[in-house]
């Protein structure tokens, strides 16, 4: 009797959780910026910024990686044909969107931390690029309106830069593009002077949220392992090339 | 005593900051006392204005604030699904709370943000151009914003350019309703009703042929606002006028559905404003045309040529246009398509010409009133059914033509009255089918041509007495000239891709017969009698050729690279009353075209080729092509041997709008033939003569634009040099003549106020002439002709807009006066929002000039030209677009 109900109670807690855990990482709304990264006057990132708003994290994510990604996948799927042998038609620097974001950011509001995620050469790696309650925002008492919605000014430092922030009240989400996170209210517009900027263009509200956050598994390395793959990566790359002879660099910010 | 004093000062400080700070915990939870995370929590001024400060709940709900203040605060806490909580908190007051949320749909809302769209942006690929960025509020139709668009210059007949080269294809929502007459396209549909021009450089039509052979043309594809498309567009305008009792009138219907496109026009004008560019077909080569033969004599009315000035200014006409346009979707991947119009035009003129020709000795001098009148009717129709997918293009078109052309002519001095038919009949069927299996490509052409031209020309009174009738006055001339041509072209060719090359073979023949024949009659008491044998013939020719071309093309990111030989063997035989003469010609032509592209924004193309032409119109006798021009070209078989080079630099950056070319061309061509020039009084005779002839040309351009988004400016600026080496026999002299043209021009587009567009034109060229004959240089006066024009529109509220243009043209001559022209037009409007109606009064030719005078050279003839203009007229105007 008593292993009866004891089992019963188990199964009981096991169907709360899991039905908390569907309710809470499932994605509740995605907004899109317009994300820039210009680094001494060119430009390396230039890519529509995806953010996937879930109850337990958040992923930021390039459009136009995700576009190639989509692409690649086709083409191997149309050169396989079913069959083990694929011969895939040559690729270009033309093929692959240009000035792409190729890093991903997780945010994980229980473990607070924003991780960097990027594949470097096969491998992909991550790394802790900001814990969320570390960031302390100023905000000062400038106001203005962009795209209808009352902003507020925030600014903070992250190493030598300086980040400015319009944040607004009206979508109550402590979110923002990038590792940005913390603000009382979802950001609008941002940019800081080593040269990332970002622009709210779209927000779609889930209204009977379904879907959860899809993420790579990822290896989670210190920052000093993940420059340093990168480096190792991106040096073994000066003599990448693509099919076609086209040189390939490897891309990723460097604040 | 000061250490004990700061440490006082210290202690009541600290004891007031301690006074003023508050703390504020607590937890967050829901209405089932679960812990609620990532909630927003701020403590505001008690005006709800300022963030005094704030924090989001930690995974237990907790929360922390501090903050500095004497007066009472608001603390706010707000998370997705619940009710945002606002609680007032007393001066001074550190608490510890417990927020209870009660759930609520609080959905987020949906935002788009509607930001401007950019003015240009796009990729390699595609260019788009926002219609709503680059038009102001008085454009109607899409060639008025096209025409601003950076990068994009629009010829005077309507032919779009794009980086300096015309374009291949104008698509509307993907489809080719139009082929090459899209100037019906560009003319009629409504600007309002288009969301992109975008531009596809290096455009292959053929979808089986891309990535197989290179195109370096762009075509232009118009994208419709989404309440543009499946429903009839409408535009059109009525308008009334004096004096000249001026009508312009026309209707517009469009639609363009997924399977059924169309564009119906209806236009009637005697404005001066000519709708036959509407109906060209913009990409066939100036002055070529399948209609008729090269190998039929085509006689003219001689007029003087075009003056620069805008042809609406002298051209006194009554032009009717209707067309009818349609697409129909057969299938996914087929389409009919069928184009019909018909036109009539009847275009006065007036014009005093004054021709100097410079010869050794001596100079001929010629005075010509010119009063003239062109009447032409002409139909023209084209059947379309084309299938075009990735690996099989099928396509046969049959294409008609007939037309109706009258040319009237009475000269005051010399006292002649001239009369020209020109009716012309032609039939054209070209198929096309290209099959491509794998990494090869069938292509499989066959034309079939036939037209037929008879033509008249009579001159009255008698000319030429003592050449033509022993010196006794007769009562005039009579030329008629017939031909009719049948002709025959098929080919099959075969392209294999293998990586990034393709090698392509190709094989052919071609079978023309034409038969001419020409009499030149007096007519003397009614009777029309041939004053000798050498003014009559009949001609058959026959040419045909077979034809192997071999090509070898490569293809990379980068590199783009082709070798071609065409090789063909052509036998051609002309059996005339007189001579019969055959020739057997192997031709050997070969062709080089390199493009490399330097990085995204630059791009360079060198070609080489050697190319022959062959002019079959070798007639013994005289043939009077215009009332004072004989000609006779005993000549065997004209050939012309050209090399030619030529070099373009592209470069393209839409982020920052600018668009810039430069241009290299250089042709040398060795002729087998000379044109002899005889001039007796005003009649001039042209004879070809065997003889080694070389002609050099040479061409640069250099044409740029900046785009400059923030003050909503386009800047082109450009220049061209064109020199031409020629060699002509005149009085039996020898005369190297060498014809130089240096030119510049600027045009800057203008739209930095909402409320004001200018449009600013200037273009200033140098014509030098030099010729020897004889061992006596002559160096002529260059001309200098210049052409500046300012346009203004205001646009006030409430839609009202104001508008004029001025313009300068300016010729100058050392020896002679100098010719300076301004005109003026004025334009009043008032713009009705529901229905879209305008509703406009303008006025042309305000300086009421009479005339315009030009200057012009042509080898060693110098013309001095005076055409009379329209009056100052007043039009009366409402246009509507629903």
């Amino acid at each position: 009797m008593f292993r009866s109900f004891a089992i019963l109670i188990v199964f009981g807690l096991l169907s709360i959780m899991s039905v908390k855990a569907q309710t809470s990482d499932k994605i509740v709304a995605t907004v899109e910026y317009q994300f820039k990264y210009i680094k001494n006057g060119e430009t390396i990132i230039d890519d529509i910024g995806i953010l996937d708003i879930a109850g337990d994290k958040s992923y930021f994510h390039g459009k136009g990686a995700d576009d190639d990604k989509k692409m690649l996948n086709e083409r191997i799927a149309r050169a396989s044909n079913g069959s083990n042998h694929i011969t895939l038609a040559p690729l270009s620097s033309k093929d692959f969107a240009q000035n792409a974001c190729e890093f991903k950011i997780i945010k994980d509001y229980a473990k607070r931390m924003a991780v960097m995620v990027q594949y470097i050469g096969r491998q992909n790696l991550g790394f802790v690029k900001d814990t969320l309650s570390s960031r302390k925002w100023v905000i000062g008492k400038e106001t203005k309106k962009i795209d209808g919605f009352f902003c507020r000014k925030a600014t903070t430092r992250k190493d030598t830069s300086t980040i400015t922030a319009w944040f607004t009240t009206e979508i109550p989400l402590p979110e923002g593009p990038y590792y940005y996170y913390g603000l009382p209210g979802l950001i609008v517009q941002v940019r800081s002077t080593a040269g990332i900027s970002a622009e709210l263009l779209r927000m779609r509200p889930v209204n009977k949220p379904r879907e959860k956050i899809k993420t790579e598994p990822f290896a989670l390395v210190t920052a000093t392992q993940w420059y340093k793959a990168a480096a190792n990566e991106a040096a073994a790359f000066k003599t990448g090339q693509f099919s076609n002879g086209d040189e390939a660099k490897l891309k990723s910010e460097s604040q | 005593m000061n250490v004990r004093l700061i440490c006082i000062l210290f202690f009541f400080s600290a004891t007031l900051v301690a006074k003023a700070q508050i703390n504020i915990k607590g937890t967050i939870v829901s209405t089932g006392n679960k812990a609620i995370a990532e909630a927003n929590v701020i403590l505001f001024s008690n005006n709800h204005q300022d963030i005094l400060a704030y924090t989001i709940t930690d995974i237990e709900g907790n929360f922390s604030l501090k903050s500095v203040t004497k007066d009472s605060t608001l603390l706010e806490v707000s998370i997705l699904g619940f009710e945002k909580q606002i609680i007032v908190l007393g001066p001074n007051i550190s608490k510890t709370f417990v927020v209870v949320m009660k759930p609520a749909i609080n959905n987020l809302p949906e935002v788009i943000i509607k930001q401007a769209p950019a003015p240009i942006r796009g990729n390699k690929d595609t260019i788009s151009y926002s219609v709503k960025a680059f038009s102001d509020s008085s454009d109607r139709r899409i060639i008025d914003v096209i025409k601003k668009l950076p990068g994009i210059s629009v010829s005077e007949t309507g032919q779009i350019l794009f980086n300096n080269r015309a374009i291949n294809k104008f698509y509307i929502e993907g489809k080719d309703l139009l082929e090459d007459q899209y100037a019906i396209a560009s003319n009629n549909l409504p600007s309002a009703d288009v969301d992109q021009v975008q531009v596809l450089p290096d455009h292959q039509p053929i979808k089986a042929l891309k990535g197989s052979i290179y195109s370096n043309r762009a075509a232009i594809n118009i994208k419709l606002r989404k309440d543009a498309k499946s429903r009839i567009i409408g535009m059109g305008s009525v308008g009334a006028g004096m004096p000249l009792n001026t009508r312009n009138d026309e209707v517009a219907l469009l639609k363009f559905d997924k399977d059924l496109q169309f564009i119906n026009t209806i236009k009637t004008n005697n404005t001066g404003k000519n709708l036959d560019p509407e109906i060209m077909e913009q990409n066939k080569p100036s002055g070529w045309s399948d209609n008729y033969s090269a190998g039929t004599p085509q006689l003219s009315v001689l007029k003087p040529d075009v003056p620069q000035i805008d042809q609406s200014r002298f051209w006194f006409n009554n032009n009717n246009l209707i067309s009818s346009n349609f697409l129909f979707g057969v299938s996914k991947n087929i389409d009919l398509k069928l184009n019909i119009a018909l036109e009539n035009d009847r275009i006065s003129s007036r014009s005093l010409v004054q021709t100097a020709i410079y010869l050794p000795a001596d100079s001929i001098n010629l005075t010509e009133h010119h009063s003239s009148i062109n009447a032409y009717s002409k139909f023209i129709s084209c059947i379309v059914l084309e299938q075009n997918t990735d690996n099989l293009y099928l396509r046969n078109s049959l294409n008609g033509y007939a037309s109706r052309e009258t040319n009237t002519d009475d000269l005051l001095a010399p006292a002649s009255d001239q009369q020209l038919l020109q009716p012309l009949f032609n039939l054209v069927n070209r198929l096309k089918a290209i099959i491509k299996t794998g990494n090869s490509t069938v292509d499989i052409n066959s034309m079939v041509n036939y037209s037929t031209q008879p033509q008249s020309l009579t001159i009255k009174p008698g000319l030429f007495a003592d050449t033509l009738n022993g010196g006794y006055s007769y009562d005039g001339l009579s030329q008629k000239v017939s031909g009719k041509t049948f002709s025959t072209e098929n080919d099959i060719s075969w392209l294999l891709r293998l990586r990034d090359f393709s090698i392509s073979t190709l094989s052919g023949f071609e079978v023309k017969n034409e038969r001419t024949s020409n009499a030149l009659f007096k007519i003397q008491n009614g009777m029309y009698l041939i004053p000798g044998a050498d003014f009559t013939d009949t001609i058959n020719r026959q040419f045909s050729r077979v034809f192997e071309n071999v090509g070898l093309a490569f293809e990379s990111d980068n590199w783009n690279g082709s070798i071609d030989l065409k090789s063909s063997y052509n036998y051609i035989e002309n059996t005339e009353k007189r001579v019969n003469r055959n020739d057997r010609l192997l031709l050997i032509e070969p062709a080089l075209t390199v493009r490399y592209t330097i990085n995204a924004y630059v791009e360079n193309t060198l070609s080489l080729s050697r190319s022959t032409s062959i002019i079959n119109n070798g007639n013994s006798s005289y043939v009077l092509v215009d009332y004072r021009d004989l000609v006779n070209d005993q000549q065997t078989i004209d050939q012309k041997k050209s090399y030619a080079a030529v070099y373009a630099l592209n470069y393209r950056n839409i982020v920052r709008g600018i668009f810039a070319n430069f241009d290299l061309l250089y042709v040398s061509t060795a002729n087998n033939f000379l044109v002899d020039y005889l001039y007796a009084g005003i009649l001039t005779t042209r004879n070809f003569v065997a003889f080694p002839n070389r002609t050099e040309s040479f061409g640069a351009s250099l044409n740029g634009s900046k785009y400059d988004d923030v003050i909503r400016t386009n800047f082109n600026i450009g220049g061209n040099y064109t020199l031409n080496r020629l060699n002509e026999l005149q009085q039996n002299n020898l005369y190297h003549i060498i014809a130089e043209v240096y030119s510049v021009h600027t045009r800057i587009t203008s739209s930095f106020s909402p409320n004001i567009s200018v449009i600013y034109n200037t273009s200033l060229s140098a014509f030098y002439n030099s010729n020897d004959a004889g061992g006596k240089k002559l160096i002529e006066s260059p001309i200098l002709s210049l052409k500046q024009n300012l346009s203004l529109k205001l646009f006030l509220q409430p839609r009202w807009s104001i508008g004029g243009n001025v313009t300068q043209y300016a010729d100058f001559q050392r020896s002679m006066s100098k010719f300076e022209s301004y005109f003026a037009d004025f334009y009043f409007q008032k713009t009705l929002a529901k229905p879209k109606i305008d509703l406009s009064v303008g006025a042309d030719n305000i300086f009421d000039a009479k005339t315009f005078k030009s200057y012009g050279y042509t080898a060693n003839i110098f013309t001095m030209s005076t055409y009379t203009l329209r009056p100052r007229s007043l039009m009366f105007k409402v246009n509507f677009q629903f």
